[in-house]
């Protein structure tokens, strides 16, 4: 494998001196191989692990944390970890399952930041991004909003298992694995969050018909 | 499929929908993959090399000459950051920092600087009331820790307020636009003239727009009456039926009779009384605080300057004084100044006087002598004060425009011995050059 490699720098190189643009092929194999790529330092490599899981790790952050801008500086973060602690995967079949649970400690660390501290901010007006139109109907916007003002109010780890299991519709084995525990303590966790949610819901118009629930209007402080 | 599982299966259809048009993963490929193209610049590599150092040199210069933090002075002493700041009872304290911004902790208003930068400054308000006052500039950066809520400021002015008992948040925009986000308003941009209440615990928003602050084209408020009926705002959404408003035209209380609204963002348009007038009738600080320089100037007037000056503070000499050069009233300004000094003398407040005396001769009046003296007062009264560096260089600016090119080389050899590599440098080689 060594000597393949030093060839094929060999043969880049020669490349370079005639001055070929030098263009990546898209990489192609299972995750193991990919793995074993990125540790190499397959120059393909990265994109193809960016192409592959970037919209599932993006789905990850977004379920957990709703959508705001500083998605894309985290969606960075998490593969920079990944690239950085390529070494530290201990099973390359499960490659997706360590990038989610990147993606789930970068959440995390987020929720802890801003829980921490909350900031006023305040950005010269040329600097400030304008807010993207959501093309979502009203009431799915509203729907979305009541959830992740729920969300917010629940703690921070039966917000992140919550959102795993009924936002990014993970199964039960994958949550689990994001979050690092047993299949058993995230059953009892999403069954806590649940309760919880679905308490909170019953006071907000948005979701007391959605959840077919009873609405508690008024009954809360 | 539970209504659970179906409302997650919407809110991801819609979170892809958004993150589509978003296009954030073609952002972030792009950043994250950029630097290692293979592009053949072997060649390059030592020009490539020479010139990044060249780069790297300006850059570091650069940065250098931009990266002074700014400072600040608490009612006209100079303090640190990290200071535990408390504003008394019945008094305000202000907080008024070098690139010209100002924050007022209202009375009983707790908070701290936490941090400096060459763009701006880090705030902390634990408690109460602060009318925050940026001076815009490019590239400004400032941030205020104020309960679970975050800002984006398209703007400069505003008040800002927070009660952690009833975990009420308020904010009233007085200039520009701010988008806010937080727990249950998500993110909401606010415009000026509009007042948003949070009340965290209720889950409960209100946006009032004041009658005044309407923009050019829309609809009249609409009456008392029609709030309680459902309605659309300018862009069509649905908005809720308020629960509750409170007749004098202000945010209606949290313990008014408000039923919880689930978090709903409630905007309701009504008459209203220009924010923080008391009676109708806003006093001079007030006006200040709105940045309304003019008007706190005719305010003053109307009261009698000599009435208003009996009672005023070296903080309020100060603001008067600065807010009179804001006004345009240039010899009210420099009056102020004298006085403060005359009346203060000694205090950290009337050596900051002398050197607004000096920048006011040398940036308006055209008396660059005179701004010298002044200059070179303040650097006598604050040899390392705040404004020494600043007040150096500009005396070397001083003397060489007088015409004095002894006392000019003079402040430039003492410039380069303190501050060698000091933004008026430049200025002080070439004085001393010309020897």
């Amino acid at each position: 494998m060594m000597a393949r490699r030093a060839r094929d720098e060999r043969s880049l190189s020669a490349d370079r001196r005639l001055g070929a643009e030098v263009r990546h092929l898209s990489y192609s194999g299972d995750d193991e191989s990919l793995a074993a790529s990125l540790l190499s330092g397959h120059p393909g490599a990265p994109a193809a692990l960016f192409d592959r899981y970037g919209a599932h790790v993006q789905r990850t952050l977004a379920s957990v944390l709703g959508i705001d801008d500083e998605l894309p500086d985290l969606l960075h973060e998490v593969f920079a970890r990944a690239f950085a602690e390529i070494s530290k995967l201990e099973d390359p079949a499960r490659l997706k399952a360590w990038l989610t649970s990147i993606a789930v400690f970068t959440a995390r660390g987020c929720i802890r930041q801003r829980r921490r501290r909350s900031w006023l901010k305040f950005w010269a007006p040329e600097n400030l991004p304008e807010l993207p139109e959501n093309p979502a109907p009203l009431e799915a916007r509203e729907a979305v909003r009541a959830t992740y003002d729920i969300l917010e109010r629940l703690p921070e780890r039966e917000r992140i298992a919550f959102a795993l299991r009924y936002i990014s519709g993970q199964e039960l084995t994958e949550v689990a694995l994001a979050c690092d525990v047993s299949l058993a303590t995230i059953k009892r966790r999403l069954r806590r969050a649940k309760t919880r949610f679905l308490a909170m819901a019953s006071h907000d118009p948005a979701l007391v018909d959605r959840l077919h629930l009873q609405s508690q209007q008024g009954d809360s402080p | 499929m539970t209504p659970l599982e179906q409302l997650g299966r919407e809110i991801s259809s819609a979170h892809d929908e958004e993150l589509e048009q978003r296009g954030y993963l073609g952002e972030v490929r792009g950043r994250l993959l950029a630097p290692t193209k293979g592009t053949s610049r072997r060649r390059f590599a030592l020009p490539a090399l020479a010139a990044a150092a060249v780069a790297l040199l300006i850059a570091s210069a650069l940065y250098w000459w931009t990266s002074r933090p700014l400072t600040f002075d608490i009612d006209g002493a100079t303090a640190q950051p990290g200071q535990w700041l408390a504003a008394g009872d019945d008094e305000a304290l202000l907080v008024r920092f070098s690139d010209g911004s100002n924050v007022e902790l209202r009375s009983g208003a707790t908070g701290r600087v936490e941090g400096l930068t060459a763009d701006g400054a880090r705030l902390f308000l634990e408690r109460g009331e602060a009318q925050v006052d940026v001076h815009h500039r490019s590239g400004a950066r400032w941030t205020v820790d104020v309960g679970p809520f975050e800002l984006t400021v398209i703007g400069t002015r505003f008040d800002v307020g927070w009660d952690p008992t009833s975990e009420t948040f308020s904010l009233t925009m007085h200039e520009g636009r701010v988008r806010v986000s937080g727990p249950t308003v998500r993110e909401r941009v606010v415009d000026a003239g509009e007042v948003l209440t949070v009340w965290v615990d209720e889950a409960r928003v209100e946006l009032a727009r004041p009658a005044d602050a309407q923009q050019p084209g829309q609809e009249n408020p609409l009456p008392e009456d029609d709030l309680s009926s459902p309605d659309s705002n300018e862009a069509g959404e649905r908005i809720p039926t308020p629960t509750g408003s409170s007749s004098d035209g202000g945010v209606a209380p949290p313990d008014s009779a408000h039923e919880p609204t689930g978090g709903e963002v409630t905007v309701v348009l009504r008459d209203g009384a220009p924010a923080n007038s008391r009676e109708g009738v806003p006093s001079w600080r007030e006006l200040v605080r709105q940045g309304r320089y003019g008007d706190a100037m005719d305010q003053v007037d109307s009261h009698g300057w000599e009435t208003v000056l009996e009672r005023a503070t070296t903080a309020d000499l100060l603001l008067l004084a600065d807010s009179a050069r804001l006004a345009g009233r240039l010899t009210r300004s420099a009056e102020l100044y004298r006085r403060l000094r005359q009346h203060h003398p000694g205090t950290e407040a009337a050596a900051t006087a002398a050197f607004s005396l000096g920048r006011l001769d040398f940036d308006h009046l055209g008396a660059p002598s005179s701004a010298g003296r002044w200059f070179n007062t303040y650097l006598t009264e604050r040899p390392g004060g705040r404004f020494a560096r600043e007040a150096q260089g500009r005396l070397i600016e001083a003397r060489r425009d007088a015409g004095d090119a002894d006392g000019a080389r003079q402040a430039a050899q003492s410039y380069l011995s303190r501050y060698p590599s000091g933004p008026h440098a430049r200025l002080a080689r070439s004085v001393m050059g010309n020897q």
